[in-house]
């Protein structure tokens, strides 16, 4: 529940503030009539998500259960690699995506088409929901997942709609700085335990035979099959007897990425400063 | 501003409490014990009452790890035993008597045991 909870509200965060910056911007340009573009194209994003949700989630059904290991094995890494990503690229451009946004709803509205603007919008909106979606399974393979799983993503979603609508109107000035680097580090504490969970699940697929020697047991103490168990397990990642290889590659990622999002420098601002730029593409004609 | 931080804050260590206060580890149940070797799992049947409450518990004495989960349908969660080691899992069976229910017990890419359970009345 808390797993599905800390995910939608900080990829709900990040997509309110996609919208938050698009609406502003029609808003503080006199646009408004353009409004109805861009919640059609938040409707396609979340079509999309929910089809590759409900498609992901009926596949992992239908498959043969070793299969299925296997499939949520690599959808576990997969997510581990682009919330990676998708964190660095955050911080990177927390300052920067505003005025990118702005320079494509310029764009698109500069080319007269409100199709672009939806799509603009869809896209933006998709991209984070996609991710969403794909965290949202990878953590549901092992969280056993119920009524509470789903109950913390709605929650999650809603304080990030209300949070959205604050900045929106002003009303509130949430730290978003602070939000992103303390969520930024939560999500990367989240994904170490995917990274671990899908090893293991790899394991169970038979597609890695050996993970390594288990130094530790600690079952007696909190089974992984209890409701602790499973709790620590979607949130930290933890296994009663962790093999050698889960161990090595949770702690190493744990360390190395968060201290890279701590404490590496931002890009500087004259790498962000050039929003739109043609890329020419030499050699293509 | 502060506010708001501080209230989702208190937002998340109201879930680990509510996280916390949920588990229970079990292990209440009618022991039932379950070897595994690298040649399969044993017994391959098992009798249970109507509703009755079972722990398995599962000893792996191969040099494999095993997987240990419910088909069709059984509520037995899915849980690894890795070689050498042991795991106890709840069980409760149905109540309607002849129903039976199955349990995999498998390496995975190596030798399956179907378990089947019996609902006597």
């Amino acid at each position: 529940m808390l797993f599905s909870f800390l995910v939608t509200l900080r990829e709900g965060v990040e997509i309110a503030l996609v919208i938050t910056i698009l609406l502003g911007y029609l808003r503080s340009t006199g646009q408004r009539r353009y409004f109805r573009a861009i919640w059609l194209g938040i409707g396609v994003a979340a079509a999309i998500c929910l089809a590759v949700g409900t498609g992901l989630e009926v596949a992992s059904r239908e498959l043969d259960s070793q299969v299925v290991e296997g499939f949520e094995g690599f959808t576990m890494l997969f997510a581990v690699a682009l919330l990676t990503a998708m964190a660095f690229w955050m911080k990177r451009q927390s300052r920067g995506i505003s005025a990118e946004l702005r320079a494509q709803v310029d764009q698109a509205l500069g080319a007269g088409s409100v199709a672009a603007l939806v799509l603009l919008a869809a896209s933006s909106v998709g991209r984070e929901g996609l991710e969403t979606t794909l965290f949202l399974f990878a953590g549901s393979t092992t969280a056993g997942a119920g009524v509470g799983f789903v109950l913390g993503g709605v929650l999650g979603f809603v304080v990030a709609a209300f949070i959205g609508i604050g900045i929106y109107h002003g009303s509130s000035r949430i730290p978003l700085k602070p939000f992103f680097t303390i969520s930024g580090v939560v999500v990367i504490v989240l994904a170490a335990g995917l990274a671990s969970n899908g090893l293991a699940h790899l394991h169970e697929s038979g597609l890695l035979p050996n993970l390594g020697a288990r130094p530790w047991d600690t079952d007696a103490l909190i089974a992984s099959t209890s409701t602790l168990g499973q709790f620590l397990n979607t949130l930290l990642g933890y296994d009663s007897a962790p093999a050698l290889s889960q161990i090595v590659l949770y702690w190493s990622y744990l360390i190395v990425v968060a201290a890279a999002f701590l404490f590496l420098p931002t890009a500087a601002p004259a790498a962000r400063r050039t929003p739109q730029r043609t890329v020419s593409s030499p050699g293509r004609s | 501003m502060n506010r708001i931080m501080t209230a989702l804050l208190v937002c998340v260590a109201l879930f680990i409490l509510l996280g916390t206060a949920c588990s229970s580890s079990g292990g209440n149940g009618r022991q039932v014990a379950i070897t595994q070797t690298d040649d399969g799992c044993t017994p391959q049947s098992v009798q249970a009452a109507s509703g009755e409450k079972l722990t398995f518990k599962i000893e792996n004495q191969g040099k494999k790890d095993h997987e240990f989960e419910g088909v069709n349908g059984t509520k037995v969660p899915e849980v690894e035993v890795p070689a050498g080691h042991t795991r106890t899992v709840d069980y409760t069976a149905p109540k309607q008597a002849g129903t039976t229910q199955q349990i995999k017990c498998y390496i995975p890419n190596g030798s399956t045991t179907l378990i089947t359970v019996t609902v006597g009345s």
